[in-house]
């Protein structure tokens, strides 16, 4: 892991220093050890303050976006540089739908890929930290680790090994694509696509009656505060006028937290979301009310492949799910 | 005697095969449920997912959506791209439990006005069995 640190921080100064890149994102430590924070450095002095760790989970494709949006002041002339970012394979699944979809050049960006093959869950770490009575203050100086079979942390002198299965993210369980493909610069080996089972967070669900549905996703609907925290964060929501939210010329989703404009959002989302979601799981990681969205988004992940054959950001040359159609698409409705 | 459940039913027909199709069953003087209240669009195409949605959440029990044939659309490839939509939308509708007999999708073309009096007939009489839709209805605060 360390290697793989050493060879972030070289490439990025040579970036920043070349001035080949206006600036570089990527993960710096965090108020705890347990989850990283993203950073954007544009400062070659600054290099060191990057990390790598099994805490990397963020999906950092999110800042391109607001790259993109960007409007250079008046009279200035707008820096068309290549942003450096790092991307782990789901981040650069993001990045695919993007540049499919025309909302990034492929120029704006410099991507430094990374094979990943699963990062920890902050509050899984932090739980079983807890378990093993290791302080706060020693959690901020902790350092992670991944080794073959486990991630080992030391803190106070005493190192402790967790097992991968216990701490690894639930959505890093269901990856089966551990290399980025479009990329500038691969850092570290490329990992072995896992053999696994697709779509265990939704089997549950499937197996339930209507009515059992109906009362599980009542319940959830109704937590949520609608802190639009999970549009905030999803590197594909990037519509500058969101339908949940505009008011003209009709407005389609009140912003009332109540059971029936909750449910509308959320459908809604998941619409927009179809054969685009990349299930990085960022709007999971950071709903502050813990509410399941993947397994809104994996049923449509599911359909996607079922029905049509489509996998999101697998390419960024294919045609979006909903802009094409063939003659014998599935028919049902007779 | 208790009043009987009678449902509403809003139908998005497409200006060119099934709006004919329901002027037809008219016409012809084929009988069906008085249910349905049709909002005429110009082609299946224009049916976004939010209509549905928003249907639902303004108190509608069932949505009937009707266009025409594949392959036989005005605007040559509208109704393909509804095809895909409406699909994955029933699928989803599905997932959070809506029974999916209240979302019906239909191609229904201008010659066809006895199909379409059937499927209003077949639609209000499952809608009439499941009783009002409630999951996705906004909460009036002032009933």
């Amino acid at each position: 892991m360390s290697e793989i640190e050493d060879k972030i921080r070289e490439i990025a100064k040579k970036l920043l220093e070349e001035g080949k890149v206006k600036y570089f994102i990527g993960y710096a430590k965090g108020s705890d050890a347990f989850c990283a924070k993203p950073i954007i450095i544009d400062d070659p002095k600054d290099v060191d303050k990057l990390i790598w760790s099994p805490c990397c989970v963020n999906n950092l494709a999110v800042y391109l976006v607001d790259e993109i949006k960007k409007k250079p002041r008046r009279g200035e002339e707008p820096d068309l540089r290549p942003v450096g970012i790092i991307a782990k394979a789901c981040d650069e699944r993001g990045i695919t739908v993007l540049l499919q979809e025309n909302i990034l050049p492929r120029e704006r960006a410099y991507i430094i890929g990374i094979p990943c093959s699963g990062m920890a869950e902050p509050q899984k770490l932090e739980k079983l930290a807890g378990e093993k009575g290791i302080s706060h203050k020693a959690i901020y100086d902790m350092h992670i680790r991944e080794e073959e079979n486990e991630f080992s942390f030391e803190a106070e002198g005493v190192k402790e090994a967790l097992p991968r299965d216990e701490v690894l993210a639930d959505k890093c369980k269901e990856c089966f694509q551990h290399n980025p493909k479009e990329c500038d610069i691969v850092i570290g080996e490329s990992v072995e696509n896992p053999q696994i089972e697709k779509y265990v967070t939704i089997k549950e669900l499937e197996d339930m009656s209507l009515e059992d549905r109906e009362k599980f996703w009542e319940k959830i609907f109704e937590r949520c505060i609608r802190c639009n925290a999970c549009k905030e964060v999803c590197p594909l929501c990037y519509c500058e006028e969101c339908t949940v939210e505009k008011a003209k010329p009709m407005r389609w989703c009140s912003k009332s937290v109540d059971k029936s404009n909750n449910a509308f959002y959320h459908l809604m989302r998941a619409m927009h979301l179809v054969g685009r979601c990349i299930d990085c799981g960022e709007c999971e990681r950071v709903c502050p009310m813990g509410i399941p969205l993947r397994k809104l988004y994996k049923k449509l992940e599911k359909e996607a492949e079922e029905l049509y054959g489509y996998e999101a950001g697998s390419s960024s040359e294919d045609v979006p799910l909903f802009a094409a159609f063939t003659n014998d698409d599935p028919d049902e409705f007779e | 005697m208790l009043p009987t459940f009678e449902p509403k039913i809003l139908a998005f027909l497409c200006n060119w095969c099934s709006y004919a199709g329901a002027d037809l069953a008219g016409v012809s003087r084929f009988q069906y449920p008085p249910n349905v209240r049709i909002v005429r669009v110009m082609c299946s195409g224009r049916i976004s997912p939010r209509f549905v949605l928003k249907s639902f959440q303004e108190g509608a029990d069932g949505v009937l959506i009707a266009g025409c044939h594949p392959g036989d659309c005005h605007y040559s490839k509208g109704n393909y791209y509804t095809r895909r939509r409406l699909t994955v939308l029933g699928k989803l509708l599905e997932h959070v439990g809506l029974d999916p007999r209240r979302f019906k999708v239909k191609w229904i073309s201008a010659s066809e006005g006895g199909k379409f009096a059937d499927v209003v007939k077949e639609i209000t009489e499952d809608v009439k069995k499941l009783g009002p839709q409630n999951s996705l209805k906004r909460v009036d605060e002032n009933e």
